[in-house]
C-alpha cells in the first residue's frame, strides 16, 4: 500500500474539523525518520486507550462490495499530478511503493522492495555533506502490474528516473536529494540510489515513492496532462483496478477484476503487528459515492447507502452513531494539531516571557470539554499523541499528555474559568521564563524538561510594568482591567501604533473557534493586554499569514504530519521556511517572497528562538533511535520557546457499518483517512 | 318581411353592491329584410349594449332581464334544407322557435348562439380598426370565419373567397397575405366589413362604423355599406351617436336615451316631423345636410347613470319642456300621426310607425319652434341650478 | 417566418461578442481583486524558491497582471480555456462533462415551467377575479415566496425519504446492474431527474404565470378578442388562438430574465440534489481561487444568456409580426 502519509505529499485544507477550525494540511512533510518499533510501553492516557484493536476474527468470508462515501470529489487519479487526499483514497489502491509504514508502530517495512541498506560515501556532495548510497532488492516474484503485465527491476529504475526527470511538485521534497537511481553492479543488490546528503528517513521517503509502469508512462512527456483512466489505467502494483470512474459521482475499485498476482498483503511482517490482518483484500470491490455536501454524506451513512465515509463524523452526530443499531465508531488519533501562532517579528511577541503568558491565559478546559464536547485532547507538543516515538514523554516516566512537564503552559486560573491575573502579571513583572529548569511558575510546579533540553531564551528580553489604562480597546473592554501593561515603559498600542490583533474566521464558518477566541481575548484584556480581533475568511487569512506574514496571532491547524517528525519540524519550524523580513528590507525583495511559507512565525530566524540546529541534526542522523532522541529534544525546545501554542488534538471518530462488516483497525492516527488503505485491505463480511 | 323583432328587451348590468344598471328598458323595434335600421343616441344610452345583446356578446356582468329577440332564422341543426325551422322544432315547447319560424335568440344557450353569430348576424365592432388580430394575416382571419361556419369548404376555396371579398370592398386581393399593421385605417375598416360578409349574414350590425375616420373615408365606408346592401340584400343595423350618419344611410331609425327608445319610425318622418324634445336637442347638436349654416347647440347636462333609475321620464332632468307629469312615470310611445292630425295622445301600436315618448306630444308645433332657440336650452340649464 | 435581416443579425453578433469581451474583462478584474490565490494549495514546504517559481511560471502567475490579461483574452478567443489547478484537468473537459448535465436539468425545468406557467396564467388572466383565479393565484404567490431549496428538501423528505419512490441524487444509477442501451440510459435519467424537476417546477412556473396573467387580462379587452367571439369561435379558440398568442410576447422577455435566475438557483439546487453540474463547481472554484474554472463557468453563463437573447429576438418576430429587426437600416 502506498500509505497516505508515507510517500505522498497531499496537502489538505479542511474547514470546520473538530479541533482546528481550519486545518491547513502540509505538503511534503512525509517523514524522514526510521523504525520506531521501540515505542511500546507508553502509558495509556486518560482519554483513550492507545493499544490497537486486537485481531477479532480469523475466519474470513471473502466477497461483497464495500460502499464508501466522500463529501468531495477526487481531483483526478493521476498520482503524480494530484495532491488531493480524496484522490489518494483511489490511488492508494492502485500504486505501491518500495517500503510501507504500519499504522500501529510506524515501523518501516518491506513492500515492493524486499530489503535495503545504506553506505555513507567518502565523496562529498555540493552541500559539504557526504553522499549516501542506498542499495535495495526488488520483489518481482508473486507480483505483477494490475493489468497482468510482468513486473521487472527495470520498471523501478525507469520509474525513479522518470520522476527525477519530471520533478512533480508534490514529490519534490523527496526527489531533490536523489542524485541518481540505476541498476546495481553488485550481485547482492538489484538497484542503487545515490543521495547528496545523509537523510535519516530515506527508507520512508525516498524508498516510498510510487512506482509507475514503464509500459504505460513511457512516452508521456508532460505528466500533468496525462489521464490514466482514458489510457487503460491507472496501472500500478496495487491490489485494485479502477473499473468505474465518474469522478463527480461514482468510482469503483475492483479487487476481483485485477489481473495477475498480488502478494504484498501476505508479507510476514504484518503478522507481528497487532490489529493487522494478512491476506487481503477480502471484498470484491470498493464503491465510492461522491456527495455534494457533508450533510448529504452523513445522511447517506445513516440511511445505509454507504458503509462508511471519509475521515470521520462531525461531533454533533457522534451520539447518533452510538445510538444507531449496527453502526459503530472506530477511534483514532489526530495526525496533526490545532494551534494559535505568534509573529516573532513583533514586540513584545519576540520575548519568550510574553509568549508564555499567552499560554497561561488560554482556558484549555473550556475549549476541550465545553466547546469540543470532550472530543479533543488538551494540546502541548507539536507532535500528536499518536506519534509516540517523537513525543518528549517517551523515555521518561511521565504520562503521555498529562505529565507535569507537558502542563507548563496550562491555563492558570484563580477560580474556575477566570485567569489568575495577579499571578500572570507577577510572572511578567518579575521577568520569568520557563526555559527547561525546574521551578514554580504562577502557582504551578514544573519539574524540568523531559529531554533535558533548554529553551533558546534564558531570561526575559523586555521590562514589563503595569500602569493606568491608556489604550482605547482596554477602556472599552467589558473586562474593565484596572491596569495596562507597559513594555519598557511604553504601552503596546504606542509601540505598534495600535493594539495587538488576533485573526478569526466568521462565526458562521467555525462557531467554536469564534467563541474560544472571544473568551481568550477577554482573558488577555483582563490581564491588561490591549488586543482586538479581526474577522476574515479562511482564504484571506491564508494569504495574510502565510504569504505576507502580516499578523500578530492567528488560529489554524495542521493535519497529516509525519510520524517521524523530522521533515515536519523542518518545514514548520526551520528558518529555511520563514521569510526574513529584516533581510528583505535591507537587501531587496528577493528573500522576502510573496509565496506561502509554512513558518510564518519566523521561528528560527532569531538566536533567542530557534531549533534549527536540532532539526538539521535530526534530519541527517541515520540511526533511528538517535534520530528520534534528537527529534524529541527539538519538539521540546519548540514547546519551551512557544512560537506556537498547541491548543488541542482531535479525537477522531470514524463511523462504520458494523452490522455487515468487520476487520477495521482502531486506535491508529487517521483511521478513516490517513490509513484508509489499510482498512480497505482488511474489511470483510460478517 | 320582418327579419328581427325585438320585444320589450331589458338589459341589466349587475353591480357589486347589488344594484343594477338598466342599460335598456323595455326596448322594442323591428328590422325588415333588406332594410337599414339606425339606433342613435348619446354614448351610454344603451344602443351598443342593445346590439351586443342580440348575439350574447355582453360583458360578463350583463344579462337580459326580460324580452325576446325574434329572428327569422334558426340553428343549422334545427333547420330544413331551405334554412327554415322544421315543424318538429316549432312544435317542441322546449325550443324557442315560434310558429312563423322565428327563433328567440335571447333564449339560446351560449353554445347555440355561436352558430348564429356571423353566419346569420355579423357584427362590425365599434373599434373596427383594432378588431384585426395583429399576429395573423388578414386573409387568414377571414378564412377562419368561413371555415368555422362552413366546415365543408376547403381551405383553398375559403382563401379564394377571402380574396374575393377583399376585392369587393376595394382591397387588392394579394393584401390578404398582409398583417393588419400593414393596412391603413380605412383599409382595416373595409377588411372588417369584408370579413363580416364572409358568411353572407342576414343581418349586419355596424357599431359606429365611421367613428375615428376622417370625413372622406367616412363617406366611402357608408357607400360601401350601401353597396353591400344592394349586392347581398343584407339588413343593416347601424349604431351611431352621429345623427347625420343616420340621415345619410338609414331607412328607419330609433332614437335612444337612457336605455329607452324616445322616438322611432321612418327616417324621413323623424327628421321631417321630429316629435320628441330629445331628438330636437340632438338635431341641434349636429350639423345636418338640410341646414348647413345652423348654429350647433348641445344639450346641457349629462346623461343619467341608469343605476336603479326612478320611474320618471329619463330625459326630464335635461328637458326644457318637462312638466309635472314627466316626474311621475316615463311616457309611453305615442303615435305621432294621431297626435298631429287628431291632436290626441294615443299610444302607438304599430312598431313601424312614427312614435314618440313624450307627454307633450299634443303640443308638437310649440316644442319644435322653441327648440330651435338656443336660449331655450341654455336658460333652462340656469334655471335648473 | 423570421424577419431578421442578415445584416442585423451580423450586427447583433458583433455586439454580443463585444459584450462578452467586456464581461470577460470584468471577470478577470473581479476574480483577481479577491485576496488569495490557488497557488496556495500547490506549494509544499520542502520546495525551494526555484521550484515554487517554476510552479508560478507553469500557471502564468509570474507575468505582470496586464500580460496575464492579454494572454487570457487571446486564449479565450482561440477556445483555450486553460487547465484547472484544483480539478487538475482541462477546463474544457470539465465543461463538456458538466454542462450537459446542467442543461438537461435546467432545460427540462425551464421548458416545463414555461409550459405550465403561461398555461395557468392564461386561464387565470382569462377568468380574472373568479374564485378559481383568486384561490390559485394566492396559492401560487405563497409558493413563490418559499425558498426553492426548502421546497426541494420537502420533496426529498416526502417522496424520497418517506415514500422511497424516486431517488434524490445523481443523474444516473451510480453502479448500474442493467445493460447500457439508449433506452435504459434514457429511463435511468428520467428516473433520476424526476424529483429535482418536480421540486423545481413546483414553484418554477409561477414566475411566467405572473407575467402571463395580467397581459392576458389586458388582451381580453382588445377588439380582436371581441371580434373573434363575434365570429362564433368557441371560447377556447378565442382564448388560446387569439388572446394567449398575443399575451405571450412579454413572457418571452421574461424567459431570458428567468434564465439568469435559474442559473442562480442551480448553485443551490445542484448541491441539494447532488447533481454534478456547473452549479456545483461555481462556488468551490471561486472559494479556491480556481481562476481558470471560475472564468470559464461565468463565461459559459454569459454566453448562454447572450445566445438566449439573440434567440428571443427570433422568437419575438415569430410571435409578433409587427416586430422587425434590421429593416431599413
Amino acid at each position: 500500500m502506498l500509505d497516505n502519509q508515507s510517500g505522498s505529499s497531499r496537502r489538505r485544507f479542511l474547514q470546520g474539523t473538530g479541533v482546528a477550525a481550519v486545518s491547513a494540511g502540509l505538503a511534503g512533510c512525509s517523514g524522514n525518520g526510521g523504525q520506531s518499533t521501540e515505542t511500546t510501553s507508553a502509558a495509556p492516557t486518560t482519554t483513550a486507550d492507545q493499544t490497537p484493536t486486537e485481531r477479532q476474527n480469523t475466519d474470513i468470508t471473502e466477497g461483497g462490495i464495500f460502499n464508501f462515501g466522500m463529501g468531495t470529489a477526487p481531483k483526478g487519479i493521476n498520482v503524480l499530478a494530484t495532491s488531493s487526499a480524496y484522490s489518494g483514497v483511489i490511488t492508494d489502491q492502485i500504486y505501491e511503493a518500495g517500503t510501507t509504514i504500519d499504522p500501529v508502530n510506524f515501523g518501516v517495512h518491506p513492500n515492493v522492495f524486499t530489503d535495503w541498506d545504506f553506505t555513507e560515501l567518502d565523496e562529498t556532495g555540493d552541500n559539504d555533506q557526504p553522499n549516501v548510497r542506498i542499495q535495495f532488492n526488488v520483489r518481482t516474484d508473486g507480483l505483477t502490474w494490475n493489468d497482468g503485465t510482468e513486473f521487472t527491476v527495470d520498471d523501478v529504475v525507469w520509474s525513479y528516473n522518470y520522476l527525477l526527470e519530471q520533478m512533480p511538485g508534490g514529490f519534490t521534497a523527496s526527489l531533490s536529494p536523489i542524485k541518481s537511481v540505476s541498476t546495481s553492479d553488485s550481485a547482492d543488490w538489484d538497484a542503487k540510489m545515490i543521495l547528496n546528503k545523509p537523510i535519516g528517513t530515506y527508507d520512508s521517503t525516498q524508498l516510498a515513492l510510487p512506482i509507475l509502469p514503464k509500459h504505460k508512462w513511457e512516452g508521456v512527456s508532460d505528466f500533468k496532462t496525462y489521464e490514466p483512466y482514458k489510457n487503460g489505467g491507472p496501472v500500478g502494483l496495487g491490489p485494485g483496478v479502477v473499473t468505474r470512474y465518474e469522478p463527480d459521482t461514482a468510482i469503483e475499485i475492483s479487487y476481483a477484476d485485477r489481473s495477475g498476482e498480488y502478494n504484498l498483503s501476505e508479507l510476514s511482517w504484518r503478522e507481528e503487528i497487532p490489529g493487522l490482518i494478512t491476506g487481503g483484500p477480502f471484498v470484491d470491490a470498493i464503491r465510492i459515492r461522491v456527495y455534494s455536501s457533508t450533510s448529504a454524506l452523513t445522511q447517506a451513512f445513516f440511511e445505509g447507502q454507504i458503509d462508511s465515509m471519509y475521515s470521520g463524523i462531525r461531533t454533533s452526530r457522534i451520539q447518533d452513531v452510538k445510538d444507531a443499531q449496527g453502526k459503530m465508531l472506530i477511534d483514532g488519533f489526530d495526525t496533526g494539531y490545532g494551534h494559535y501562532s505568534f509573529n516573532l517579528r513583533k514586540t513584545p511577541l519576540d520575548d519568550a516571557t510574553f509568549r508564555q503568558i499567552l499560554g497561561f491565559a488560554f482556558d484549555d478546559i473550556y475549549w476541550t470539554e465545553r466547546l469540543q464536547r470532550g472530543y479533543a485532547q488538551e494540546g502541548d507538543f507539536v507532535m500528536p499523541p499518536g506519534y509516540k516515538a517523537v513525543r518528549p514523554e517517551t523515555g521518561s516516566d511521565q504520562q503521555l499528555l498529562s505529565g507535569p512537564s507537558t502542563q507548563a503552559f496550562h491555563f492558570r486560573q484563580s477560580s474556575p474559568g477566570v485567569p489568575d491575573v495577579a499571578g500572570i502579571r507577577k510572572f511578567l513583572t518579575e521577568g520569568k521564563v520557563i526555559n527547561g529548569s525546574q521551578g514554580t511558575f504562577v502557582g504551578q510546579e514544573y519539574p524540568g524538561s523531559l529531554t533535558g533540553v533548554e529553551g533558546s531564551q534564558g531570561e526575559t528580553k523586555h521590562q514589563y510594568t503595569f500602569g493606568s489604562v491608556q489604550s482605547t480597546v482596554l477602556k472599552e473592554s467589558d473586562q474593565n482591567p484596572d491596569k495596562e501593561i507597559r513594555v519598557n515603559g511604553k504601552t503596546i498600542t504606542e509601540i505598534n501604533g495600535g493594539p495587538m490583533t488576533m485573526y478569526v474566521y466568521p462565526a458562521k464558518d467555525s462557531p467554536q473557534t469564534a467563541k474560544m477566541v472571544e473568551n481568550y481575548i477577554g482573558a488577555l484584556q483582563s490581564i491588561g493586554i490591549p488586543i482586538n480581533r479581526q474577522v476574515m475568511s479562511f482564504n484571506t487569512m491564508l494569504t495574510k499569514v502565510y504569504a505576507e506574514e502580516d499578523f500578530d496571532i492567528f488560529p489554524m491547524g495542521w493535519v497529516n504530519l509525519s510520524p517521524f517528525a523530522t521533515n515536519t519540524l523542518y518545514s514548520l519550524f526551520h528558518s529555511d521556511n520563514a521569510d526574513d523580513h529584516s533581510v528583505a528590507e535591507s537587501e531587496g525583495a528577493k528573500k522576502n517572497t510573496g509565496t506561502l511559507l509554512n513558518n510564518p512565525m519566523g521561528y528560527g530566524l532569531f538566536d533567542d528562538a530557534s531549533a534549527d540546529e536540532l532539526i538539521s541534526e535530526a534530519q541527517t542522523t541515520m540511526d533511528t533511535q538517535q534520530r528520534n532522541q534528537v527529534a524529541r529534544r527539538a519538539v521540546e525546545r519548540i514547546y519551551l520557546d512557544f512560537p506556537t501554542m498547541v491548543t488541542s488534538y482531535d479525537v477522531t471518530k470514524w463511523p462504520v457499518n458494523s452490522a455487515d462488516w468487520k476487520g477495521f483497525i482502531g486506535n491508529i492516527p487517521g483511521p478513516g483517512s490517513t490509513y484508509l488503505g489499510t482498512q480497505f485491505l482488511q474489511v470483510n463480511q460478517k | 318581411m320582418t327579419l328581427l323583432e325585438v320585444n320589450d328587451l331589458s338589459i341589466r348590468y349587475a353591480v357589486d353592491d347589488g344594484s343594477s344598471v338598466h342599460a335598456t328598458d323595455d326596448v322594442s323595434f323591428s328590422v325588415e329584410r333588406g332594410e337599414t335600421y339606425g339606433l342613435v343616441g348619446e354614448s351610454g344610452c344603451g344602443k351598443t349594449t342593445l346590439a351586443k345583446s342580440l348575439v350574447h356578446l355582453l360583458d360578463d356582468n350583463g344579462y337580459v332581464e326580460n324580452g325576446n329577440v325574434w329572428f327569422d332564422g334558426t340553428l343549422p341543426q334545427w333547420s330544413d334544407e331551405q334554412g327554415d325551422a322544421t315543424q318538429s322544432v316549432i312544435d317542441d315547447p322546449d325550443k324557442p322557435v315560434r310558429a312563423d319560424g322565428k327563433t328567440d335568440l335571447a333564449a339560446l344557450t351560449n353554445a347555440q348562439i355561436r352558430d348564429i353569430r356571423w353566419r346569420d348576424i355579423a357584427i362590425i365592432p365599434q373599434s373596427a380598426m383594432n378588431a384585426l388580430n395583429p399576429v395573423y394575416k388578414v386573409g387568414d382571419q377571414i378564412v377562419e370565419a368561413i371555415l368555422r361556419h362552413e366546415p365543408e369548404t376547403t381551405a383553398d376555396e375559403a382563401h379564394e373567397r377571402a380574396r374575393d371579398l377583399l376585392e369587393r370592398v376595394g382591397i387588392e386581393p394579394d393584401r390578404a397575405d398582409d398583417y393588419a399593421h400593414q393596412f391603413s385605417g380605412g383599409m382595416k375598416q373595409r377588411a372588417v366589413i369584408a370579413m363580416a360578409m364572409a358568411c353572407s349574414p342576414d343581418l349586419l350590425i355596424a357599431d359606429e362604423p365611421t367613428t375615428a375616420l376622417d370625413v372622406i373615408i367616412q363617406d366611402r365606408i357608408l357607400e360601401e355599406l350601401e353597396k353591400l346592401q344592394e349586392e347581398f340584400g343584407v339588413s343593416i343595423l347601424v349604431i351611431s351617436h352621429d345623427i347625420s350618419v343616420m340621415a345619410e344611410i338609414c331607412d328607419r331609425m330609433a332614437v335612444m336615451y337612457g336605455g329607452k327608445v324616445m322616438e322611432s319610425g321612418p327616417k324621413d318622418e323623424i327628421f321631417g316631423e321630429t316629435a320628441n324634445p330629445y331628438t330636437l336637442g340632438l338635431k341641434n347638436s349636429f350639423p345636418t345636410i338640410t341646414s348647413a349654416d345652423q348654429d350647433l347647440v348641445s344639450i346641457p347636462g349629462t346623461p343619467p347613470t341608469l343605476r336603479d333609475p326612478d320611474d320618471g321620464c329619463r330625459f326630464r332632468d335635461r328637458c326644457p319642456f318637462a312638466i309635472e307629469e314627466c316626474h311621475a312615470s316615463h311616457p309611453p310611445m305615442y303615435d305621432v300621426e294621431a297626435a298631429e292630425s287628431l291632436g290626441r295622445s294615443e299610444e302607438g301600436t304599430d312598431e313601424r310607425a312614427h312614435r314618440s315618448a313624450c307627454y307633450r306630444i299634443d303640443e308638437l308645433e310649440q316644442l319644435r319652434t322653441d327648440a330651435i332657440e338656443e336660449s331655450t336650452w341654455t336658460e333652462q340649464r340656469i334655471e335648473s341650478r | 417566418m423570421t424577419r431578421i435581416s442578415g445584416k442585423y443579425l451580423a450586427k447583433r453578433i458583433v455586439v454580443s461578442y463585444l459584450t462578452l469581451l467586456v464581461i470577460m474583462s470584468l471577470l478577470f478584474v473581479l476574480l483577481r481583486s479577491m485576496p488569495g490565490s490557488f497557488i496556495t494549495s500547490m506549494i509544499s514546504s520542502g520546495m525551494t524558491a526555484e521550484q515554487i517559481e517554476r510552479i508560478r511560471e507553469t500557471w502564468g502567475l509570474n507575468e505582470p497582471l496586464w500580460k496575464q490579461y492579454v494572454q487570457f483574452m487571446i486564449n479565450y478567443q482561440t477556445g483555450n480555456f486553460g487547465r484547472s489547478p484544483t480539478y487538475n484537468a482541462q477546463v474544457w473537459d470539465l465543461i463538456v462533462r458538466r454542462m450537459p448535465r446542467t442543461l438537461v436539468l435546467f432545460g427540462s425545468t425551464f421548458i416545463i415551467g414555461f409550459i405550465i406557467g403561461p398555461l395557468v396564467g392564461m386561464y387565470l388572466g382569462w377568468w380574472r377575479g373568479s374564485t378559481k383565479d383568486k384561490s390559485i393565484f394566492s396559492t401560487s404567490l405563497l409558493l413563490y415566496s418559499m425558498p426553492s431549496f426548502w421546497i426541494s428538501w420537502l420533496f426529498i423528505w416526502v417522496i424520497n425519504y418517506e415514500l422511497d419512490w424516486l431517488p434524490s441524487a445523481y443523474m444516473f444509477t451510480q453502479f448500474p446492474e442493467f445493460e447500457w442501451t439508449a433506452f435504459t440510459v434514457m429511463r435511468d435519467v428520467l428516473y433520476h431527474i424526476a424529483l429535482p424537476v418536480m421540486s423545481l417546477t413546483f414553484i418554477g412556473w409561477v414566475g411566467s404565470m405572473l407575467i402571463m396573467r395580467p397581459t392576458m387580462n389586458q388582451v381580453t379587452d382588445e377588439g380582436y378578442v371581441f371580434l373573434a367571439r363575434a365570429k362564433g369561435l368557441s371560447e377556447r379558440t378565442v382564448m388560446v388562438k387569439h388572446a394567449a398568442r398575443n399575451a405571450l410576447i412579454p413572457v418571452a422577455t421574461g424567459a431570458v430574465v428567468s434564465l439568469a435566475f435559474l442559473i442562480d438557483g442551480s448553485v443551490i439546487i445542484e448541491n441539494v440534489f447532488n447533481w454534478p453540474g456547473m452549479g456545483q463547481i461555481i462556488v468551490s472554484a471561486v472559494l479556491n481561487r480556481d481562476f481558470p474554472v471560475a472564468q470559464a463557468v461565468f463565461f459559459m453563463l454569459a454566453l448562454l444568456i447572450v445566445v438566449m437573447r439573440l434567440l428571443t429576438d427570433v422568437v419575438y418576430t415569430y410571435l409578433d409580426p409587427r416586430i422587425k429587426f434590421g429593416e431599413g437600416e
